[in-house]
């Protein structure tokens, strides 16, 4: 039993592989061809760049400070958000315990965001503050909404104006050089 | 030879094992395509942060608190008269110095008729700022020459002196300063004399 048993596993195999194998030969006689397709997904990236990383303004009298900030950004994309955060003025840089009040943000100006090249598909400019942001390099900021734009051609590389204004309503405010922190942040979404 | 007895022993055995397997192939291969797709709907973030630099300038302000200063009856010999202005800025340090003119009949500096009443000129000009200390010396600013007219009246320049606020940053203060003049004529015609004392200050720009 255990002879035939192995037998018939033998004959099995064989006959399993003659059922495989051998059609391969005819068909390789005959012509034939077959389409693939290579999907290549590229995943979406963005680079953004302060154009200059210092910004000077002298002020004299008091009243509101506009300054606005040029930035690049580059995606494969043409659709981009984006938000600002940005802080006061302090003077000499120093956040804690300040001596001098610092010049705040004019909050109810809002922040320009102005992409050269892009229009606006959603949100209201200037975009308006909603609430702190994360610490810019130490220094407490405020968080604006986030705008959507869309540029016209496939990808967006346009350089961004973010304009803020801050309110120095200080007629003897000390003089003296005060420092801010101005930060765009640009988020994009994958493909579909 | 151990195992395979075993095995024969527990078909049970394997009968778990290919669960298992099974098991854990099942939770990778759902592993494998459900995490990337996670990932590929993350949203890919960048951001770029630029430093504002405001320069403010020292600036002030200075205003007189008295614009006329009605002196009566001084007598006869030196009499002083104190004016009070406010001296504004934004920075601790401010120097000053002051023009001062004579008393000139009705107003009139070029009338021959009447000699003026004459500044005091050896005592020098007291400048007294309230809540400042000069940085060096005293605050009797002596004369050192002509200054500018004022208005049409010939003026006498005195030095500078600089003081320095007691506040932080800032210098916001009444300054008085008082002029003297000697009215010597027992007999000067009755009627109004004017005289025009001008308080000018001056910061420097912060050094960076």
């Amino acid at each position: 039993m255990g002879k035939t048993k192995r037998a018939l596993i033998v004959f099995g195999i064989v006959w399993l592989w003659c059922l495989i194998m051998l059609p391969i030969p005819n068909y390789a006689e005959e012509i034939g061809s077959a389409v693939t397709t290579a999907a290549l997904q590229l995943e979406t990236t963005i680079a953004v760049q302060a154009q200059s990383p210092t910004i000077n303004k002298t002020h004299c009298g008091n009243g509101t400070i506009d300054i606005t900030a040029n930035f690049n950004v580059e995606t494969n994309t043409n659709l981009v958000n984006m938000f600002v955060e940005t802080t006061p003025f302090y003077l000499n840089g120093v956040t804690s315990d300040p001596e001098v009040v610092p010049i705040p943000l004019d909050e109810s100006s809002g922040v320009e965001i102005f992409p050269n090249g892009a229009l606006l598909v959603q949100g209201q400019n200037p975009a308006s503050y909603i609430g702190d942001g994360d610490p810019i390099d130490g220094y407490p900021s405020r968080k604006t909404v986030t705008l959507s734009f869309q540029s016209s051609d496939t990808m967006f590389s346009d350089s961004v104006a973010v304009t803020i204004t801050w309110d120095q309503d200080d007629p003897v405010k000390a003089a003296g050089q005060y420092f801010a922190k101005i930060k765009l942040t640009c988020l994009v979404e994958p493909p579909e | 030879m151990v195992c395979t007895a075993d095995l024969k022993q527990s078909p049970q055995k394997i009968k778990k094992l290919l669960k298992r397997f099974f098991v854990i192939f099942g939770i990778m291969f759902i592993g494998w395509w459900i995490v990337p797709l996670g990932l590929n709907y993350a949203q890919d973030t960048e951001s770029a942060h630029t430093t504002a630099i405001l320069d403010v300038e020292p600036q002030i302000a200075v205003q007189v608190l008295d614009p006329a200063v009605n002196v009566t009856n001084p007598g006869i010999g030196e009499f002083d008269v104190t004016v009070r202005f406010s001296v504004q800025a934004n920075i601790k340090q401010v120097n000053m110095f002051v023009q001062a003119t004579d008393f000139y009949f009705e107003g009139d500096p070029h009338g021959q008729e009447i000699e003026p009443i004459h500044l005091v000129t050896s005592t020098g000009v007291e400048i007294d700022p309230a809540g400042a200390t000069p940085v060096e010396g005293g605050n009797t600013a002596s004369y050192v020459g002509d200054g500018d007219p004022i208005g049409t009246y010939p003026s006498r320049k005195t030095d500078t002196i600089s003081f320095h606020s007691n506040d932080d940053h800032t210098f916001n203060h009444s300054v008085a300063v008082t002029v003297r003049w000697n009215q010597d004529d027992p007999v000067k015609t009755a009627g109004q004399y004017r005289a025009n004392v001008k308080l000018a200050c001056a910061v420097e720009p912060a050094e960076h």
